[in-house]
């Protein structure tokens, strides 16, 4: 092995000399390549077949999309063979209905609005914490602060019942006590927006800020010291070094945010407010709306459609948003 | 550039190969094993499984296997993901032998399950024929029968049930309840009385009832006036029938003896509890008025009074259907299993009454009596698993009650839609769009907490233009064909 | 404060870096009350779910949830001990398939983005496109079915739930630029010029500098074996093999079957009645998180460190 390694940079001239004889000593090009390449290849191997099995092969019948999906006794393979093609009517429902425009708009507008209150609380939360005098302390803000993150959807649901039940819920019973006029969540639409944008950042900051949390920590302590010597006071210290160092990966978060903006979190919006026809225009998104629209005939041709669009859409915003930023800075992007 | 090209064209043949294969040969899988000539028929049930289920099984396999050399393996599915997995299932073309049926109309309609019509006069001759006419209609898609029903409740109607404890306490009769409306003064009292208890209990999903009978179910706002022109397609919300009975169920919203979160709420109310003083039941000739109410409220606490009217429908005779999958590699044996399912006595009573001697004595012919120990966790529902007709009878189920139900199925009328399956492929995606529209009003005008009126003048301006028109055609000239 | 005297002392066995940046004393008050309220607001759900499994069934129906309920029960807990053997099976299922499933994932992902990462692989370029083609499409729920059931044969063993999961192509690329970016070519030529085989240059060399990434794709990989339940929906029918998430799923799904057919609680009834109600419901979620809860806290030392340790480098 070291010998040959020892040559690798009379490589290039060694290729072209061997691709001259590559009729004549084509054993021994190959013997070469794996050589040079045999451990890499053993590495991708693994992942190469997980792919093949779990996306490859199945990936194909996404031609459903594109079909009018009938059952042959002959199997599934069978079934997507002689299933007539019906071009783009199975996507139709996505476009043709009166609330396409409003979807959209919802889908789109939440994530902006996660991705960036996202951003801004959480690496406020991490920068906070970072300079907090107490250790320990901070250890355990962050453990609290991440257990929203392990609780499901419906769990969180009913937690924000517990504060919003027109009768019983906590917030109507202070209402009530000072006063006021109790107020019916689950019916009026023009508080969700706001609810939806606070419990949807909740439940993730925690994780969001051990992660820049982290990065901060990571900080040269040098530089800080400098500054202090310098007379930076705290301000101009996370101006000038602690969030320069937080870009990369707040540009690296916000790709992946971009690249889900036409998906959106189905629990969140199916169960926190609790599928209420009244909340309707400020609820309805993406995810919610096809399985609302096929829950009753579970048309697969349909639903392959859908995650077909969505899956195109995400990846295309991904590329190039992704574009976007190598352009910028090619050190943030993410390939 | 190139090389990376071929290479992809490579993976991509490798790839669509092993597709192939995987399609066509290798269909070996867990189902269906011979072992000893006795085959294992595998069914798929919804719900939980039985705490003794290998007890149970023992019992029932024995006689299964001495008439028909076969075993039975249910492999239970809950509630919330039986529809998702069974369309994996069917969709993708797997072995399974028997499976109870989801969504049965739209996936017999496109072919999942195996054509019975022949099958079962031929291997489960004595089921069949058992089973009331409304239930071969009722199942007949194209001129097929794609299932073996479940004879249980050929009819149903929606009934208001009473916690008796307060009907008592307040000295109240609910002998002239036969609508919505009736209801006022005894809500009325209890609500004034009891402040913790929800007068008229109802949630999420609650349907206002009025003798219609629903083409894609009473989501959807196709329906035929039973008490009307049976040959036209309305909707249902439509009818000043409908809208005086929601007016009554808004008057209720606002005065307070609904829930006022019951739109949004999926609360449970428990049935032996006293937490609720009248909810809306579903009631057939085989729960015996309020006996089987009673059942699960564990005692003489449930009085129920009918508000609609006796009709056999299709949305009963599909209510639980034995299908056998498209691809069994035993569809005979399968039929004859599901024939004694639904004819054998033994086998029968000894799934949904539990082990005799420990849950159940018998006590005459056809009579038992539950013993002190009954466990209700030990035993199979009945209504989805076999002929309700030759299922023994408890002690307070008198010889009167018996023909008194015979005589109500026999004289039930039947639904003018029954045996109407709609075919939607032609109108997915206004259907979805409808259903979408449904969703965001429906919860709310049923309980009561919008006013009707107005909503609905909103709704049907959203249902047009989702597309309501072409559908109700469409369904409307199937319909016309349909009845000729 | 009364830390003050031993500040001194403290000074000398910590990093000068905490106190270099942390906050003046007063501000500090104010930040830690900041940070201690939304704490306390991520804090308060669990403290709920707590309070909710321990709240009778009554008080639910009539009271609704509330933060501090009129009666209290621990009827939940009875119910669960009954059901206590199949709990601890489908917990050790869970763990099992977390431990393990987590394990195979970053192994598989992480030597799949090194070789991608590596200038001198000849077809990188082919299986980092290989690898950003799955981005482009979900593969369908069904044919997954069926690349499982009909060719990998694993329905009903514990496979089913590991492999589907087994590695995530997404995380290949991004640690694909990690590699890059955290360790330079540099490096590695002068450990290939001293003989190493690339197998060690991987273990020895790269992993070291790649404990942070490696460390945020594993939790990760972990958070979703240990939610998985929709892999055992599909696949697994045997008990001894449902994992815990599947197991609460189930019972939640029946529970919900039943309210939402309040109607036709008649036919519904019989099948559910022995099924455990809300209380029950929050119990498991206790049951459920509270490994996670426990296991966080030592996790989160060496996770933490991890990405600084990265993050230093820079």
């Amino acid at each position: 092995m070291s010998v040959n390694q020892g040559a690798a940079t009379g490589e290039s001239r060694e290729t072209q000399q061997l691709e001259k004889l590559a009729q004549q000593k084509r054993p021994n090009k190959f013997v070469k390549m794996l050589r040079n390449n045999g451990t890499f290849i053993l590495f991708c191997l693994p992942g190469a077949l997980w792919m093949i099995f779990f996306f490859y092969i199945p990936v194909f019948a996404n031609v459903v999309a594109f079909k009018e999906f009938h059952f042959s006794p002959n199997g599934f393979i069978d079934s997507l063979i002689t299933s007539p093609w019906v071009g783009w009517k199975n996507f139709e429902f996505l476009f043709k209905s009166n609330d396409a425009w409003l979807i959209t708009r919802n889908t789109v507008l939440y994530n902006v609005g996660f991705i960036t209150l996202n951003l801004i609380i959480s690496v406020f939360f991490a920068i906070v914490m970072s300079m907090l005098r107490n250790g320990r302390l901070t250890k355990l803000y962050q453990t609290w602060m991440l257990l929203p993150y392990f609780l499901s959807w419906v769990i969180i649901s009913y937690f924000v019942y517990a504060f919003l039940s027109p009768d019983k819920g906590l917030i109507n019973s202070m209402i009530v006590a000072t006063g006021g006029k109790r107020i019916n969540w689950y019916i009026e639409p023009m508080y969700w927006p706001y609810i939806l944008l606070f419990i949807g950042t909740w439940k993730g900051i925690g994780y969001n800020s051990i992660l820049y949390f982290a990065t901060v920590m990571g900080i040269d302590p040098t530089y800080f010291e400098a500054a202090e010597v310098d007379g930076a006071n705290k301000w101009q210290q996370i101006k000038h070094i602690t969030l320069p160092s937080l870009i990369p990966l707040m540009t690296l978060m916000t790709i992946l945010a971009v690249g889900r903006i036409f998906s959106a979190d189905f629990g969140l919006f199916y169960n926190v407010p609790m599928q209420s026809g009244s909340l309707y225009n400020v609820t309805q998104v993406f995810d919610t709306y096809v399985f609302k629209g096929l829950k009753a005939t579970g048309d697969l041709g349909m639903s392959s459609a859908a995650s077909l669009f969505q899956s195109t859409v995400g990846f295309v915003v991904l590329m190039v948003s992704n574009a976007v930023v190598r352009h910028i800075d090619p050190e943030s992007a993410l390939f | 550039m190139k090389k990376w090209q071929k290479a992809m064209l490579g993976v991509a043949s490798v790839a669509s190969l092993a597709l192939l294969m995987a399609g066509c040969g290798n269909k070996k899988s867990s189902t269906g094993d011979t072992k000893d000539g006795v085959t294992t028929l595998t069914v798929y049930q919804v719900g939980d499984k039985p705490k003794n289920y290998d007890q149970l099984m023992a019992k029932a396999n024995k006689v299964f296997e001495k008439e028909i050399n076969a075993k039975l393996k249910f492999n239970y599915i809950g509630w919330g993901d039986f529809s998702q997995k069974m369309t994996v299932m069917v969709s993708s073309g797997d072995d399974y032998d028997i499976a109870r049926a989801d969504n049965y109309a739209i996936n017999a309609q496109k072919g999942a399950y195996t054509d019975l019509t022949k099958l079962l006069p031929k291997y489960a001759s004595k089921a069949y024929k058992d089973l009331d006419d409304a239930y071969i209609k009722g199942n007949t898609i194209d001129g097929k029968l794609y299932a073996m029903p479940v004879q249980g409740n050929v009819y149903a109607n929606a009934n208001i049930a009473f916690n008796k404890h307060f009907l008592e306490k307040y000295n109240l009769d609910i002998k002239d309840v036969k609508t919505y409306q009736d209801l006022e003064p005894l809500l009325k009292a209890v609500h004034a009385g009891e402040k913790s208890t929800v007068a008229l209990a109802m949630g999420k999903g609650f349907h206002v009832e009025s003798n219609f009978d629903y083409v894609s179910g009473n989501g959807l706002p196709f329906a035929v006036d039973l008490e009307g022109d049976g040959t036209k397609i309305v909707n249902q919300y439509d009818s000043p029938r409908m809208l005086k009975n929601l007016n009554t169920i808004h008057d209720y919203y606002q005065k307070g003896y609904i829930a006022q979160d019951a739109a949004s709420a999926s609360r449970d109310y428990p049935m032996e509890g006293n937490t609720w003083f009248a909810r809306q039941e579903t009631v057939g000739p085989y729960d015996y008025g309020n006996q089987a109410l009673n059942n699960s409220a564990g005692g003489d606490k449930i009085e129920v009074a009918a508000i609609t009217d006796d009709f056999k429908t299709t949305s009963q005779a599909q209510m639980s259907n034995w299908v056998v999958g498209n691809n069994s590699k035993h569809k005979e044996l399968a039929v004859k299993a599901l024939g004694l399912l639904n004819s054998n006595p033994e086998i029968l009573n000894g799934l949904v009454w539990g082990i005799k001697g420990e849950n159940w004595t018998k006590t005459g012919d056809t009579t038992i009596k539950l013993t002190k120990n009954f466990d209700n966790s030990k035993r199979m529902p009945a209504w989805n698993l076999g002929n309700n007709k030759i299922l023994y009878t408890t002690s307070d189920t008198t010889e009167e009650m018996i023909k008194d139900r015979d005589e109500s199925i026999a004289n039930a009328k039947q639904s003018p839609i029954l045996g109407f399956n709609f075919d939607s492929s032609s109108v997915k995606t206004e259907l979805s769009n409808i259903q979408n529209v449904m969703d965001k009003y429906s919860d709310s005008l049923n309980t009561g907490t919008v006013d009707p009126a107005s909503t609905i003048k909103k709704m049907d301006a959203e249902l047009k233009t989702a597309g309501y028109d072409k559908v109700q055609k469409e369904m409307q000239k199937q319909f016309d064909a349909w009845r000729k | 404060m009364e830390a003050t005297p031993q500040e001194p002392k403290k000074k000398k066995s910590r990093i000068s870096a905490v106190d270099v940046r942390s906050f003046g004393k007063g501000s500090n008050i104010v930040f830690n009350i900041i940070v201690f309220l939304f704490a306390l607001s991520c804090l308060l759900p669990f403290f709920f779910v707590v309070i909710i499994s321990l709240t009778s069934e009554n008080a639910l129906t009539v009271n609704g949830y509330q933060l501090w309920p009129k009666e209290w029960s621990i009827s939940a807990y009875t119910f669960l001990a009954q059901n206590g053997a199949q709990l601890l099976r489908s917990l050790g299922v869970t763990v099992f398939i977390t431990v393990f499933g987590t394990i195979i994932n970053t192994t598989i992902t992480s030597t799949y983005a090194y070789s991608i990462s590596r200038s001198n692989f000849k077809f990188k370029r082919f299986f980092t496109i290989f690898c950003l083609i799955t981005m482009l499409f979900a593969p369908g729920m069904v044919a997954n079915y069926i690349v499982v059931t009909n060719l990998l044969h694993l329905n009903d063993t514990i496979w089913a739930l590991i492999l589907p999961m087994a590695m995530s192509p997404f995380n290949a690329i991004v640690m694909r630029t990690f590699f890059k970016r955290q360790v330079s070519d540099s490096i590695i030529e002068a450990a290939r010029i001293d003989g190493a085989s690339e197998t060690r240059i991987l273990l020895q060399i790269v992993l070291p500098l790649a404990v942070p990434g490696i460390a945020t794709i594993s939790l990760f990989a972990a958070l979703g074996f240990w939610n998985d339940w929709f892999n055992a929906l599909l696949y697994i029918q045997n008990d001894n093999l449902v994992p815990l998430q599947y197991y609460l799923m189930r019972i939640q799904s029946n529970i919900e079957m039943l309210t939402k057919n309040l109607g036709a609680g008649s036919q519904y009834a019989s099948s559910l009645a022995a099924v455990p109600k809300e209380a029950t419901r929050m119990a498991m979620v206790v049951i459920s998180t509270v490994p996670i809860v426990i296991t966080y806290p030592f996790f989160q030392k060496y996770f933490v460190k991890g990405l600084t340790i990265g993050g230093v480098k820079e």
